[in-house]
């Protein structure tokens, strides 16, 4: 069933979005110019390009305090830009911030609620998607546990169901999985993709491991240290869907060889 | 594995999850020597107690500190006493806690304002900071004055004296929610009312908490303040032990002492417990209150 149209910041589709060649061209996501200076002075971005396809998932690699925060706080209006110009397709935009940044003192339900709620959605149908929400993230029989008692990747699921419930067209990953071990991110960069392959968005995912971004990226944009500029951009050549075995394949291996190479050329 | 961990409730591992089970909860565990050593202080405070009673002090100066059996007999026992004590007791309270109820609905809504607004809080700390250093015996007789001797005043005095930690504490609490938490917020395009009332003050329950603790033990400073300079309507534990000071009535005047301890120390109890009850199973803090 599709979602009433009447919801506030939910596009009125069900989430099976037909490839549609005219809106294909218009980017969802565009970086133009973009430079941004910190009160204090510190250039963060400097001229900064970059455009996401609907249905792409770009990853962005660099070194610490490049920027690549900076580009997604400016990309949702969390900050805005000295100069330059940004333009997101309208609709939901969902955020993925480094930590999880559940409400403590609300359960898995009600935390995969919240964003419908402050939306104002109705209570069944809020319910409704949170279900969704849990079930395509693996939560399923953890709706009443609290924060607290969950491990790192399960609170990380939370925070991705959360914003799965309002069914985001353009989808911001800040480091997500950056304080997991490698055992658990690497299980949760394949449910991404998953959930990528399903939803459709176009995607912007920060990281620092190189791996990491060549697996789950259709392209990856290597910054360089400050002030952030982009220095490379990286097409990755393997479709979806991807299995966890292509990290260990040769072309990969070369791949992120190749990328790992930009970015030491962009620390120094 | 301890019977600790083994207790917990278990979580059941979702397929297709990394999820480990979730760290054993720190419990606090029952050692003799948490019970022991304060009963051994106990027992060495009524050792000195005694020694002072029999040894220190002759037969016609035993009244400055009369042994602990007797202030029990004569104050606890002898049941006109104890009544006395007990009505006096419960007057203070009562004033105490009309007291406190004000303070905390005044002061949560004060420091609401403050959070609202970079200018409330400018217009109002200083002053809510005034009204904290103001020596409150000094305006104690002009409050009698102004409002007469009664209920009224000594419920005003333990307003003025519980009012700031409140403040303090829920303002501290409110102001202190995590950024990213107000970025999702921000995000979202909450309003201010659902910041408030969805982020903020759960956010800040913990610190409200802590404040009204705080409060309450001063509450009942206050009331009992009162009852020395107030003498009008019924008579409250702290006339009561000015009065079996006058007529050298000690036993008495130590059970009341006493008493009125045991009521800072139930007090304190119940507001921990409402911690507990409100925050304990989600805040750190609480936690890390609870097993110090």
């Amino acid at each position: 069933m599709g979602l009433t149209t009447d919801q506030v910041g939910a596009p009125a589709t069900n989430g099976n979005h037909p490839a549609d060649p005219a809106v294909a061209t218009v980017p969802a996501l565009a970086f133009r110019q973009v430079t941004k200076v910190f009160a204090d002075g510190t250039r963060a971005l400097d001229d900064v390009s970059l455009d996401v396809a609907h249905g792409e998932m770009v990853a962005i690699v660099g070194p610490s305090g490049c920027g690549k925060s900076t580009l997604l706080r400016l990309a949702s209006r969390l900050a805005q830009a000295t100069s330059g110009s940004i333009d997101v397709v309208p609709g939901h935009l969902g955020y993925v911030f480094q930590d999880a940044t559940l409400l403590p003192w609300r359960t898995v339900q009600r935390n995969v609620e919240l964003l419908a709620e402050l939306a104002g959605i109705d209570r069944d149908e809020r319910a409704r998607l949170a279900a969704e929400a849990i079930a395509l993230t693996g939560l399923t029989g953890f709706e009443g546990h609290r924060p607290k008692t969950l491990s790192g990747g399960m609170r990380m699921r939370v925070s991705l169901a959360r914003s799965l419930t309002m069914r985001p067209r353009v989808f911001l990953f800040d480091e997500p999985f950056g304080a997991l071990d490698e055992i658990t991110r690497e299980r949760l960069n394949g449910e991404l993709l998953d959930l990528f392959l399903r939803e459709r968005f176009a995607g912007v995912f920060v990281t620092h491991s190189v791996v990491e971004a060549a697996y789950l990226a259709s392209r990856v944009v290597v910054m360089s240290s400050r002030p952030g500029r982009v220095v490379a951009e990286v097409q990755v050549p393997f479709g979806y869907p991807r299995s966890p075995e292509l990290r260990f394949a040769p072309e990969f291996a070369e791949l992120a060889g190749r990328i790992s190479a930009d970015l030491r050329e962009a620390s120094a | 594995m301890t019977v600790d961990q083994l207790d917990e409730p278990g979580v059941l591992p979702a397929a297709g999850t990394a999820a480990p089970p979730p760290p054993p909860r720190p419990r606090r565990r029952w050692r003799l020597v948490d019970v022991a050593a304060p009963v051994a202080v106990l027992v060495l405070v009524i050792g000195v107690w005694l020694l002072i009673s029999y040894v220190v002090l002759d037969a016609t100066r035993r009244f400055l500190l009369p042994p602990p059996q007797s202030v029990v007999q004569v104050g606890f026992f002898e049941s006109a006493n104890l009544t006395q004590i007990l009505h006096a007791l419960w007057s203070t309270t009562q004033v105490a806690i009309v007291g406190l109820l004000i303070s905390m609905t005044v002061g949560t809504l004060v420091a609401v304002a403050m959070s609202q607004g970079r200018w409330v809080e400018s217009a109002i700390y200083p002053w809510a900071v005034v009204l904290q250093t103001i020596p409150i015996l000094a305006i104690v007789p002009l409050i009698g004055f102004w409002f007469a001797y009664g209920f009224n005043s000594r419920v005003l005095i333990c307003v003025l004296i519980s009012l700031f930690p409140i403040i303090t504490n829920t303002l501290f609490g409110l102001k202190s929610v995590d950024r990213s938490h107000h970025d999702l917020f921000t995000l979202q395009r909450a309003t201010r009312r659902q910041r408030l009332l969805k982020l903020q003050l759960p956010s800040a329950l913990p610190a409200i908490v802590a404040g009204w603790r705080i409060a309450a033990g001063l509450s009942v400073v206050g009331a009992i303040v009162g009852d020395f300079f107030f003498r009008q309507g019924e008579p409250g534990i702290g006339r009561l032990i000015d009065n079996y000071l006058s007529a050298l009535e000690t036993q008495q005047l130590f059970a009341a002492i006493i008493l009125s301890s045991l009521l800072g120390l139930v007090v304190f109890w119940i507001f921990g417990l409402l911690g507990r009850v409100l925050v304990g199973s989600w805040h750190d803090s609480q936690r890390s209150r609870d097993t110090e």
